[in-house]
């Protein structure tokens, strides 16, 4: 008696340039309208800065957040909520283990992301160039220490000629990595992620309300010690996100002149520890929530379980025609 | 004329194999709710076999937990010998699948652009079938499956469920949403797969009517429960209606005995009564209390459905 053929399962390889390719046509729509602005905007600044020669290209912390902000914007469009592994939909009853199925889909979606940051980071850049602009010229900075709780006297704090650092143009990409990984991880723990996302945002404005209006300070020393390093601490989103070049604020000097002073210095160290630091965390959360739909698992099956049982196999031809 | 059960108990077992599909005790719940309790269903190698039972009866749960889509909470699973919970890529892999749902999961995505994704996931698929279902299913490929109307939904949820030549078919209303032409091409294509090919087919549906001619095999489930799964050979052997005359004056209340599942008063006389039995044993205990026995005729699968649905749900 022959043993049953029994149909393979497809290759990882061949599922992650699937599933690139469809996720590429769930956001074709996208790049499209994103495409006209770019043509459109790009071709006016493009006149404009001719008319004003000498524009200055730098890479200004606004400029750097809205980069990393594309990881959020991407899964949207993508449409993670509307392919949830919550639902039985065609996706999930193809032949791939469902958490692996989500992971090569989300790693799709990630190549995208890297594309499109690419791009419109060229964009933000190439169009002063090419109309004639230099990059920024390297600038005298005062350095504060970076957690010091004292009263500074600027004339006491050491100075620093800085000038846009080769690696702060690498720093969208591991932004929007970690913010796309995080808003992933969202869609893959949970069904409603919009509900999640909006019962946290009202927990934050409550407890905000709450500490203004009863003059709560010892909650509101507990929310800024658990929130303030997370954000602006030396490894924090800030750091993640603008490569900790928004930690810059402006001192008086006693000359009168006011002089751009950095609250711990940008380097390279700082921003890679940062951004491993935060894409591991984002790594970390999605391989977490993809668990939720990991294949395998007994899901409350009884104890000791016992082999199936199914009589001896029939004698089959193959229906393979590879 | 003893008063019986009214609901007759209807054989589950189903020998030794070979089987596609065996499910031991598989129970699913959702909190409270007992979707699946305790079922034991068997598929055998090769069979079609129709799953009939009311809304709610816990068929479409089946299927999914077949497919790994949900996972039983306890019992076993097995599909061609491999536990689906353990093993549900590769149990998925030869299973040709069409849900309840009209739903293709990529709104955004043409039908043809589908077609070649759907192909990725199945090394087995078959472009040439594909292509001849495209043609007989009247698929237009250029269509977004967002704008497509529920029979047209249904159309290419066949399409992929047998483009890949899978050994095993689960198919959950196949036919709903699908006009009388569509419907009729349909199942001509179905029973011509289903003879050229060695395929085991699940069929959940309400219009067993439609797939009658398919049929080798049919489950009862109620409250997630199988009531009863026999090889429709048995079934029309087992379950007859049979029309006889009875004495004047005798209430058909009287006339209640083992097995019955219907009992019909007719004009004057005659009563029609439908009995799950052997129908040398049924004649015999009708002769005996009195009654002439005039037709004995084996019912379709539909009305057998009925009649013992309408039963179970009285008693």
């Amino acid at each position: 008696m022959k043993a049953l053929d029994l149909h393979s399962i497809p290759k990882a390889e061949a599922v992650l340039k699937e599933q690139t390719r469809a996720v590429g046509i769930t956001l074709r729509p996208l790049a499209i309208g994103v495409g006209i602005l770019l043509v459109v905007f790009g071709s006016y600044a493009l006149y404009d800065n001719m008319a004003r020669p000498n524009a200055m290209v730098g890479l200004p912390p606004d400029l750097l957040l809205y980069l990393s902000f594309v990881g959020i914007v991407l899964p949207l469009f993508a449409r993670w909520g509307s392919v949830s592994p919550f639902r039985p939909e065609l996706p999930w009853t193809l032949p791939v283990d469902r958490a692996h199925h989500a992971l090569i889909r989300v790693t799709g979606g990630w190549l995208w992301l890297m594309v499109a940051v690419a791009v419109l980071l060229l964009w933000a850049v190439g169009v002063p160039i090419l109309s004639g602009g230099d990059l920024v010229e390297p600038r005298l900075f005062l350095v504060a220490p970076f957690s010091d709780p004292r009263p500074l006297d600027p004339t006491s704090l050491p100075t620093l000629l800085w000038s846009i650092p080769w690696w702060l143009w690498l720093v969208p990409f591991p932004a929007a990595t970690a913010l796309y990984l995080f808003t992933s991880a969202l869609f893959l723990a949970t069904p409603r992620p919009g509900r999640w996302v909006a019962a946290a945002m009202l927990g934050f404005f409550l407890l905000i309300l709450m500490t203004e209006r009863a003059n709560l300070t010892w909650l509101a020393d507990i929310t800024d010690a658990a929130l303030v390093p997370l954000v602006d601490g030396q490894y924090g989103l800030s750091t993640l996100v603008t490569g900790a070049t928004s930690a810059v604020a402006s001192v008086d000097l006693p000359t009168g002149e006011s002089m751009p002073m950095f609250v711990g210095v940008p380097t390279f160290g700082r921003w890679v520890v940062s951004a491993i630091l935060w894409t591991g965390i984002g790594l970390a959360t999605l391989g977490l929530a993809a668990l939720r739909h990991r294949e395998g698992k007994t899901g409350g099956g009884e104890k000791g379980e016992r082999k199936p049982t199914a009589g001896p196999l029939p004698t089959h031809a193959s229906q393979d025609p590879n | 004329m003893r008063t019986p059960p009214l609901a007759p108990t209807l054989p589950v077992d189903m020998g030794e194999g070979p089987f596609a599909l065996t499910t031991d005790g598989a129970t699913k719940r959702y909190g409270s709710i007992r979707a699946l309790d305790g079922l034991n269903l068997k598929v055998p190698f090769g069979a079609v076999y129709v799953l009939v039972g009311p809304n709610g009866a816990g068929k479409t749960t089946l299927l999914q937990v077949l497919m790994n889509l949900k996972r039983a909470n306890k019992g076993q699973v097995s599909v061609l010998g491999m536990d689906a919970r353990r093993e549900g890529p590769r149990v998925r892999a030869q299973i040709g699948y069409v849900p309840e749902e009209h739903r293709l999961g990529y709104p955004w995505m043409k039908v043809g652009r589908l077609l070649e994704h759907c192909s990725v996931y199945h090394p087995t698929w078959d472009w040439d079938y594909a292509n001849q279902l495209v043609s007989l299913l009247e698929i237009d490929r250029e269509r977004k499956c967002g704008h497509l109307s529920k029979g047209n939904v249904r159309r290419v949820q066949l399409l992929l469920a047998l483009a890949h030549r899978p050994t095993l078919l689960l198919l959950d209303e196949p036919t709903d949403g699908l006009d009388h032409v569509a419907r009729d091409r349909t199942l001509g294509l179905l029973a011509g797969h289903l003879a050229d090919t060695t395929t085991t087919a699940l069929i959940s549906t309400h219009r067993v009517y439609e797939i009658e001619r398919l049929v080798d095999h049919v489950g009862v489930i109620r409250d997630g429960r199988l009531l009863g799964q026999v090889p429709l050979e048995d079934l029309r052997r087992m379950l007859r209606r049979y029309s006889a005359d009875v004495p004047e004056g005798q209430e058909p209340r009287e006339w209640e005995m083992e097995g019955m599942v219907a009992l019909r008063p007719g004009l004057g006389r005659a009563v029609e009564w439908t009995v799950w039995g052997e129908e040398e044993r049924v004649v015999t205990d009708l002769t005996v209390a009195g009654a002439t026995v005039r037709d004995c005729a084996p019912l379709t699968v539909d009305e057998a459905a009925t009649a013992l649905l309408s039963t179970w749900e009285a008693s």
